[in-house]
């Protein structure tokens, strides 16, 4: 995914493509999960729908003009005004909850709006039980390549346990759906360490997974969020969670299981077929600048890092960009320098040093080289070559190893 | 000067919280000796941390003006004195100075330990007992009961002892007409050798260390030569004066006044509470009775925490002392903590005010380890070692035996609690005297105790059990031999000396159980496991482990939100930072202060 680029950055980690990364947020589910904290909710009320769709519409033009001065040099040479863009993410939420139509004309405005390259990633989050072969044929006649399916398991037990509304066979049946429209590209979210689940359980799930031929999986360990249903259930003696010896088990499981099937982990939860991995995702951890619309949506971009409101009512009747802005972080050298290091540190290959080095300006081993030592010495990370990468046990305990990127 | 038979020298005691500050404020606002408005809350108290707390530590003194009911005006001198156990000895020093005491007893609580403790060291100093039962204004006043308590306790009459409410400012001149009436004028020859007590002193930037004196005989003032009896040192006399209560200059101090004296005096401690001053050239014959040199009882270790600068806590440690003839201060260095100093403290109070200015007067950042008493070891040689500090305790071979201080202590308790307090002492090697009923629902138990038994946590816990009505009150008796022992704390077998204490052999055990499992709980996970240890010589007696983290992940990286995840990992990193590093294991500094708390669920 990343070039080696001899231009160096005028600050800040020079974009691999220069391209944007969209990300649109439908905040929307038919019901919540137990063990959901992120920004969504429980509303089926098509007039909000269509009024929130109208204002990421609004917000996909008002944030162009933004937009168009963070692209690349080379870019703009061509004197382009739209800011070119070569991957989309419609995420949630439960993005396939809403319309069809509500979703092409988003994905309308943005082709309008914004020059997207025409090999682009497209990718929609779907949760089955909310999709059929119709959906996905207006999916991908309005572009559509890539979906990301939220399978979490294909257990009656743990599909309870999480709160999920759907089957394992409607999984079976969407991921099914979606072949037949011709839509290839397809990725599944698995999650272990729920009580109950067993190592039987998780290896059951992943073969399960893997027997759909998908492209892609990622791999998530339930975490119980403060505030959110599970949490309280838990505090309530509920259920007892997943020992972390056993956690690690499935996961080390996983990462071989998944190996044998022809997936490789390139990112602490996500494995992919060679060529497949998310090419959106992966402007997170590479510094790419990506810009979010909608619900508590998050940006980086020209060096700054924006996030939107997360209160539905003060987006709905937000009548600016600003009044959709919750705050805006100028990240400082710094900053840049710590991010590129621990987002970077994510994947599997972990980050080039050299690179570093020819973005900041900066010798990472001046900066860094005592931490990175000690890191070294304690077994979680590993040099080879240009890179540094977490080890097998780095994966285990990446915080531990982040911290120490951090600076003061 | 004014006339001796109208001068009225007095204290207020009480117990803690019994509102003896209230009243030293309401005295000075009644005598216009503070205007209303210029008037703070307690204004004698004037450190934050008094105020705080509530407590005087630093005493201080007023002139005051009274026109008497019989038309007379009268020099009263209020002389607030230190309010607790640590600072006995100065209290009685200030009592020395008065003829009488204005003893203050919550009309809603009755009398405390403190109570009867303060009221003992009047009468050892012959003063005349006004009592004044305040707070009357609170529907839970019973007055007539509490004075019954005073004659039962105290056996004084409290036959028209005023009733006050000195929070509302009731009741004030009949205070002041009881010390007109009862307190003694001050007796002493204005024209013989001069003799002055030293009850207080404090240094001044300016003047040098102005001292607080009571002039017995004689009279004193600027330009005269004086002579401090102990060290038999010379000064010359640059300014006399009283407190009104800013400084007011004066022509001279003479028998039966109370003012300062300030002489060019370089330090605190070379003007000691309870010296005698008299003039060089016309020396009085024999200096006033009861000087006695401040001995620290209880030291502990002060070490800069990391990131703080050992310079700057030497600086601090050197202007506190400056003013604190009690705070003793030695270079320590230890291998866990570094460079840092052995402090003697006159009691735990006293140790807890002096870190608390540290931290708060000073901003600094310090670690202070175990509080240790003294004791004295007798070496098979025959010689005899005082040792505060763990780490100098000989070898075992070498030693014959340990005595240790014991002190004797008041406790007195309403008498649910008693069966608590009595399995508490006993729990800490106490020895019960006697045990009398003071009214029918409150007791007052004598004991000995060790003193190294009262320094750890005693205080809290008796406040603990007795749900805050428990009072205390002690005194050093005696040493007596003693099987003491040094616990030694190991953390991933390696021993850490900051954390070593000097123990009861019977209490090894326990403590050593008790800190194991508190740094097994305040340790955070390390990638490996970690040994924590209690150990006597090389024998281990208690064992806990911090067992080691698997899983430090996070698995998730939402829709691009860097920033949450950031913020966690600069919180744990700002976690980090407050560690202290003891070869691969890293230990929260709160974890030195944590061992010696009490622990209510122990």
């Amino acid at each position: 995914m990343m070039t080696t680029s001899d231009e160096k950055a005028p600050y800040g980690a020079a974009p691999a493509t220069g391209a944007l990364g969209l990300y649109i947020h439908i905040p929307f589910c038919v019901r919540k999960c137990r063990y959901c904290d992120y920004t969504s909710c429980e509303v089926g009320d098509k007039d909000v729908h269509f009024a929130y769709a109208l204002k990421v519409i609004y917000e996909l033009r008002a944030k162009r003009a933004a937009l168009a001065g963070v692209q690349a040099p080379r870019f703009g040479a061509l004197d382009c005004e739209a800011p070119v863009v070569d991957t989309v993410y419609i995420g949630g939420g439960t993005p396939s909850f809403i319309e069809a139509g509500f979703v092409t004309e988003i994905l309308d405005a943005v082709y309008t709006t914004y020059r997207v390259t025409d090999d682009a990633e497209v990718t929609i989050e779907v949760n089955p039980g909310t999709v059929d072969e119709e959906k996905f044929r207006r999916y991908a006649s309005s572009g559509i390549n890539r979906i990301s399916v939220g399978a979490q398991s294909f257990s009656v037990g743990s599909l309870a346990f999480l709160g999920r509304i759907h089957q394992a066979e409607d999984t079976v049946k969407c991921v099914l759906d979606a072949r037949a429209v011709g839509i290839e590209n397809i990725s599944l979210d698995l999650i272990y360490g729920v009580p109950g689940q067993g190592r039987d359980g998780w290896e059951k799930d992943l073969a399960a997974a893997a027997s759909l031929s998908p492209s892609h999986i990622s791999i998530y360990d339930l975490t119980i969020e403060e505030g959110t249903p599970l949490h309280a259930d838990y505090m309530r003696g509920g259920f007892e969670a997943v020992s972390e010896e056993d956690d690690r088990l499935m996961y080390h499981i996983a990462k071989g299981y998944l190996a044998e099937q022809g997936f490789r982990l390139y990112e602490l939860s996500n494995s992919a077929r060679p060529g497949k991995e998310s090419r959106h995702n992966m402007k997170y951890w590479s510094m790419e600048p990506y810009a979010g619309f909608g619900l508590g949506a998050h940006s980086y971009f020209g060096g700054l890092r924006l996030s939107n409101t997360s209160e539905l009512d003060a987006y709905l009747t937000a009548e600016s960009e600003s009044d959709m802005t919750d705050w805006v972080h100028e990240n400082t050298l710094s900053d840049d320098m710590s991010e590129f290091v621990f987002l970077g540190l994510r994947r599997t290959s972990g980050i080039e040093l050299s690179r570093f080095n020819s973005c900041f300006g900066r010798d990472f081993w001046e900066l860094y080289g005592e931490e990175t030592n000690r890191l070294i010495g304690r077994g979680l990370l590993e040099k080879s070559g240009d890179a540094l990468r977490l080890t097998s046990l780095g994966l285990d305990l990446a915080n531990s190893v982040f911290r120490e990127y951090v600076l003061e | 000067m004014a006339k001796q038979d109208r001068i009225r020298n007095f204290s207020i005691i009480a117990h803690i919280d019994h509102g003896k500050s209230t009243l030293a404020d309401r005295i000075l606002e009644y005598t216009g000796t503070v205007a209303n408005r210029d008037m703070r809350e307690q204004f004698l108290d004037n450190m934050d941390l008094e105020r705080e707390r509530g407590i005087t530590i630093k005493l201080q003194t007023s002139r005051l003006h009274y026109k008497a009911d019989d038309g007379e005006d009268y020099v009263l001198n209020l002389i607030d004195t230190p309010g607790h156990v640590d600072f006995t000895y100065e209290v009685s020093r200030s009592l020395a100075a008065c003829e009488g005491a204005v003893l203050v007893v919550d009309a809603t609580q009755g009398v405390e330990a403190q109570t009867l403790a303060n009221v003992y060291l009047a009468m050892n100093e012959d003063l005349e007992i006004v009592p004044v039962l305040n707070k009357i204004d609170l529907a839970s006043a019973e007055p007539d009961r509490v004075k019954d308590e005073i004659e039962d306790l105290i056996g004084i009459d409290t036959e028209g002892a005023p009733l006050i409410s000195a929070k509302e400012g009731l009741g004030i001149r009949d205070v002041l007409e009881a010390v007109v009436k009862h307190v003694p004028a001050p007796a002493g020859n204005a024209d013989g050798r001069l003799k002055a007590l030293i009850f207080d002193s404090y240094y001044d930037n300016y003047k040098g260390v102005v001292i607080y004196a009571r002039i017995f005989d004689g009279s004193v003032r600027r330009g005269d030569m004086i002579r401090l009896m102990s060290t038999d040192r010379d000064y010359e006399v640059t300014e006399v004066g009283w407190y009104a209560p800013g400084p007011v200059e004066a022509k001279s101090l003479s028998a039966g006044e109370v003012g300062y004296i300030a002489a060019s005096i370089k330090q605190v401690a070379d003007a000691r509470v309870g010296d005698t001053v008299t003039l060089a050239d016309t020396p009085a014959d024999a200096p006033l009775k009861g000087y006695k040199k401040a001995q620290p009882m209880v030291y502990c270790g002060i070490f800069p925490a990391d990131g703080e600068k050992y310079e700057a806590v030497k600086d601090a440690i050197e202007k506190l002392q400056v003013n604190d003839a009690a705070f003793q201060f030695e270079p320590e260095t230890s291998t866990a903590l570094g460079y840092g100093f052995r402090c003697g403290f006159l009691g735990l109070l006293h140790m807890e005010i002096i870190v608390e200015r540290l931290e708060r007067e000073f901003d600094l950042s310090i670690i202070t380890t175990s509080p240790s008493v003294i004791y004295e070891v007798y070496m098979k040689d025959g010689r005899m070692e005082l040792i505060h500090n763990p780490s100098n305790l000989p070898e075992p071979d070498d030693m014959d035996h340990v005595e240790e201080p014991i002190v004797k202590a008041d406790i007195m308790l309403p008498k649910e609690y008693v069966g608590s307090i009595m399995d508490l002492c006993q729990d800490r090697r106490g020895v019960m005297l006697h045990m009398e009923y003071v009214t029918e629902n409150r007791v007052l138990l004598h004991y000995e105790l060790p003193l190294n038994e009262v320094i750890y946590d005693f205080f809290d816990a008796l406040k603990s059990k007795t749900r805050g009505y428990g009072s205390l009150d002690y005194e050093f008796i005696r040493y007596q031999q003693s099987k003491i022992v040094k616990l030694d704390i190991l953390l991933n077998k390696e021993q850490v000396d900051a954390f070593s204490m000097l123990v009861h052999e019977s209490k090894a055990y326990s403590r050593g159980k008790f800190v194991t499992e508190k740094l097994k709980d305040i340790i955070p996970r390390h990638q490996f496991e970690v040994p924590v240890q209690a150990s006597i010589g090389q024998k281990v007696i208690a064992r806990s482990t911090v067992k080691a983290y698997r899983k430090d992940v996070i698995a998730k990286c939402y829709g691009g939100d860097i920033t949450r995840k950031k913020k966690l990992l600069e919180k744990q990193k700002e976690g980090k930072k407050r560690m202290r590093q003891f070869g691969s294991v890293e230990v929260p500094q709160e974890a030195f202060t944590a061992v010696l708390k009490y622990d209510d669920n122990k």
